[in-house]
């Protein structure tokens, strides 16, 4: 009682808001806690603030004992808080051969000091003794005690158990699912206790995480609707976090991936989760929504279809990594969709910028998985080409690739090289314009053959997109790259050993570089500054309807 | 002929791995083509009132007909065929061709039935199930090919496996036929409807296997196995089970052996000594000659021959023939210049888009659950 006092003190702002919340008393009762007595649910969330921080200055005298006897009762299981008022003695923790026989017993007391016991033993964090269990052929027996609808208690110790015996390894898990566990958790999803309720959610996340195999049976058992059912709007973030997270491992995995039917009834609740502002239940939200679009096209257009992709978008600007990751890897698995999907993403109001900004997002990880998405739309049509061009965030990329780590680097090679392949005569001599030759010069020698080959393709396309406009302008452009120190890296690239590689190299130098065609006649040298070359092409499309804009570069 | 079902079960469940595109986008592209099916096609369908085309000399002609416009067609649009003619039929065959055989001969009965009675509906239904491509007409086709310039290829087996072999080697860039098996021989591209007549106006309908493999999450082998299971020419299927529920099962076992394993075999029998592993075998390594030892060459038309041996000895109108092989020069010259993908990459994906490769990525997939972590308090 004490320490409840002194809490008070310390905020006195609750003061203010219990007078606030007194005041409104009679409008608050109507909706939401309609029946309930809000000073009694203040006084409770008080006491278990207390509560919670008693916890952790116990957890922080330990460790300053550097004492770590597990036998000290936390109060984290209903067990204690149901006991009420009445201080119950510590019930330590039992060794192995007396859980075995405690929980044979018929005796729900026994049996619940040996389920607390099995729990408390298995929650250690480091390397809990998963196999001593099973060995011991305890699952079945945990599994059915979910069964004891008299003891809620015991049915939380017990799921508890089997949620972590269920987080080992697959075979580990499988013997949770031989036992019969799936249909159990799926059912005490509506046990009247909030405890075993939130238990099993969590139970299941765990046995659908193992592959597509138990997904499928998780699903099969119905636990989808009875999970989305668990979503009101009281639900605790605890909850909601559990939730959003079973949920994503069953929209997860593949070979096979889970069917349209099952992800597509999931999209709403995730709708919902996406308006909540908890980061974790976010990022797992965005973990399931990326998982469902990692898929074809027909799943794609189903989120697309479930209007979340504003919020996701606006998500990529959120300010914790761990909703931006998988945000942004939703947004990038949608660009590998169809054009109009990819348009949908282009549309979205301030996309586009905003990847542009994660191309300098202090993780190079962001900045790898937005370089993936823009290579995916400079892989679209022109139009989304002339969307990327337009928010200018092709220097971005050009930095990244003089600047990135490699993995990030070979992205943003990409990006240039899919848009020298799809982009007009003028997207590529902006490309040009804005200094894409050095920095492209630059990754020539990378380590990784299939990277150059993409670096000379990108280069192909450009020396022919000069061609193909005018003799004159490949001939200025031939210049530059030269003079960039191009031919002298495509003849190193003669010596690799891959032959592709080799080859191609070969075939460049022959069709732009060779002696016949370097015509280095002063009479045809360019008469600008020798720093300046200009490749001229129509500003309009290909066609050339418009007038010409001359590019120097 | 080919595999059961397997248009319709790409299109429910790899739908990006189809599509149709116009004849012209395959312009300088090199396609090798099912000559046996081609030939059996034009029999059928090159006629004049339900009757095969012939010359003054009662000689069959529809054949040569169809072969010399329809490869025109594809000239003039700038394709370059090669055709693959069948050789021996694989031995794992001989019960399909048994098959094919009664009903050939149960048509013949029919076919004499409805003369006698004189159904002209029924005689016309029936001679088209009795055409056979015979070896006369491949020789005459072959003769056709070599003074129009085309090359072709003689398989040692199974036609499709060597279309397949060419564009597995790069030296093709699609196959084209309405048999779906070449798919199973692991061409990457086929087309379908290629060497339909301009009048049909029906597009080309293009599968992608390594689209068919992304979408439906198999690995080439694994395909192989489903397309078994939907029925081959090679051998039986398992009755009672249909497309759905073959890529359901190949989905779940991942393997033919996996599948016996797991089926309910009083729901569903396994043929007597089921050949699966033969056919698997087949589709894995036909018996093809190396792509590496076939030279491909296309040349100008001998004009003289072409017009003695379509006109004087097979009664074709002198006219048309010359115009056709005004066409077939005019192309060639066309399609010297290539298309700039061919000379600088061949890039056979038909989209740059490319899927994230991280595989891991993503939240932990299993969570154990400690002591005092977040926990309710009261």
């Amino acid at each position: 009682m004490r320490m409840t006092e002194l809490h008070s003190d310390c905020f006195p702002t609750t003061h203010l808001l219990k007078v606030k919340m007194s005041e409104n008393l009679g409008r608050s009762r109507r909706f939401k806690n309609q029946g309930r007595d809000t000073e009694d649910g203040r006084r409770k969330r008080n006491d278990a603030s207390v509560e919670l921080r008693k916890v952790k200055k116990e957890d922080q005298l330990m460790k300053r004992r550097n004492v770590t006897d597990i036998d000290i009762e936390e109060p984290v299981s209903p067990l204690q808080e149901r006991s009420g008022n009445v201080a119950k003695p510590a019930m330590p923790i039992l060794p192995m051969p007396q859980i075995i026989s405690y929980i044979k017993t018929d005796d729900r007391e026994k049996q619940l000091h040996a389920a607390l016991s099995a729990r408390k033993i298995l929650s250690r964090e480091y390397s809990p003794p998963i196999e001593d269990f099973i060995q011991a052929g305890l699952v079945p027996r945990f599994v059915s005690l979910l069964g004891c609808h008299d003891s809620p208690s015991l049915q939380f110790e017990s799921a508890w158990t089997l949620t972590n015996i269920a987080s080992g390894n697959c075979d580990q898990t499988m013997t949770v699912v031989k036992a019969g566990g799936i249909p159990k958790f799926a059912a005490l999803l509506k046990s009247p206790d909030c405890n075993v309720r939130e238990q099993c959610v969590w139970a299941l996340g765990n046995i659908a995480g193992d592959g597509p195999h138990l997904r499928d049976a998780v699903i099969e058992a119905g636990a989808i609707d009875s999970l989305i059912a668990l979503v009101r709007p009281d639900t605790k973030v605890p909850l909601l976090r559990n939730i959003a997270w079973t949920l994503s491992n069953l929209c997860r995995n593949k070979n096979p991936s889970p069917s349209l039917q099952s992800c597509c009834r999931c999209l709403p609740v995730f709708a919902q989760f996406l308006c909540h502002d908890d980061a974790e239940v976010l990022g797992d939200t965005c973990w399931a929504l990326s998982y469902i679009t990692d898929g074809s096209d027909d799943k794609i257009q189903a989120v697309i279809d479930s209007g979340i992709l504003p919020r996701v978008v606006s998500l990529l600007s959120h300010n914790e990594t761990q909703v931006i990751t998988p945000a942004l890897r939703a947004i990038g698995n949608i660009v590998t969709g169809n054009d109009e999907q990819t348009q949908a993403v282009v549309n979205s109001p301030s996309c586009l910028q905003t990847l542009g900004h994660l191309l300098s997002h202090s993780k190079a990880n962001i900045q790898k998985e937005a370089g993936w998405a823009i290579s995916n739309i400079t892989a679209g049509n022109q139009l989304q080409i002339q969307a990327v061009i337009d928010a200018e965030i092709i220097p971005g990329v050009i930095s990244l690739m003089s600047n990135g780590d490699f993995k990030s680097q070979k992205e943003a090679v990409w990006v240039i090289t899919n848009l020298t392949s799809g982009g007009t005569l003028q997207q590529i001599a902006y490309l040009v314009e804005v200094g894409v030759l050095a920095p492209l010069i630059g990754v020539m020698t990378a380590k990784e053959a299939k990277t150059v080959l993409v670096v000379l393709d990108a280069i192909s396309n450009i020396l022919r997109a000069a061609s193909k406009y005018s003799e004159e302008a490949k001939r200025l452009l031939c210049i530059q790259f030269e003079e960039l120190g191009g031919v002298d890296k495509l003849e190193m690239l003669q010596n690799h050993d891959n032959n592709e590689i080799y080859e191609y190299a070969q075939r460049l130098i022959d069709t732009f570089f060779s002696e016949d065609e370097a015509d280095t006649d002063s009479a045809v040298a360019p008469t600008q500054d020798e720093t300046q070359f200009g490749f001229v092409v129509p500003s309009g499309n290909e066609k050339g309807d418009n007038p010409p804009a001359n590019f120097n570069f | 002929m080919g595999i059961q079902g397997l248009s319709k079960v790409l299109g429910d469940n790899a739908p990006s791995s189809v599509r149709e595109n116009d004849i012209k986008n395959y312009f300088g592209r090199k396609v090798a083509i099912d000559a046996s099916m081609c030939i059996y096609q034009f029999l059928i369908a090159v006629r004049s009132d339900g009757q095969q085309l012939a010359n003054d000399d009662g000689q069959i002609t529809s054949h040569l007909m169809g072969m010399f416009y329809r490869t025109i067609r594809m000239v003039d649009n700038g394709i370059k065929p090669i055709y693959v003619f069948d050789g021996k039929p694989p031995e794992l065959k001989s019960e399909e061709l048994t098959k094919r055989k009664e009903r050939r001969d149960e048509a013949q009965k029919q076919l004499n039935k409805a003369t006698e009675t004189g159904d002209t509906e029924t005689i016309e239904k029936m001679s088209k199930r009795l055409v056979r491509a015979t070896k006369e007409h491949s020789d005459d086709c072959k003769h056709l090919l070599s003074l129009m310039g085309i090359p072709y290829v003689d398989a040692p087996c199974e036609a499709e496996a060597q279309c397949a072999e060419l564009v597995k080697a790069g030296k093709c860039f699609a196959v084209g036929t309405e048999d779906m098996d070449a798919l199973t021989f692991g061409t990457n591209v086929l087309l379908r409807h290629l060497t339909y007549s301009e009048a049909r106006k029906m597009p080309i309908k293009e599968f992608h296997l390594n689209r068919v493999l992304k979408e439906m999450e198999l690995t080439q082998d694994e395909f192989i196995d489903l397309c078994i299971l939907l029925g081959c020419d090679y051998c039986d299927s398992i009755r009672g089970i249909g497309p759905k529920k073959a890529v359901e099962l190949i989905n779940k076992h991942r393997s033919l052996e996996n599948i016996i394993a797991n089926l309910d075999k009083s729901k569903y029998p396994i043929p007597e000594g089921w050949l699966y592993k033969e056919a698997r075998q087949l589709f894995q390594k036909p018996d093809v000659t190396d792509a590496s030892e076939v030279e491909l060459k296309w040349t100008d038309p001998n004009e003289e021959e072409l017009i003695k041996y379509m006109c004087e000895e097979k009664g074709f109108n002198e006219d048309r023939i010359k115009s056709g092989i005004a066409k077939l020069k005019k192309a060639k010259g066309a399609t010297t210049q290539g298309r700039l993908d061919s000379f600088f990459k061949v890039s056979l994906s038909p989209s740059k888009k490319r899927k994230s490769d991280s595989k891991d990525a993503g939240a932990a997939k299993k969570k154990g659950k400690g002591g005092s972590g977040f926990k309710r308090g009261k």
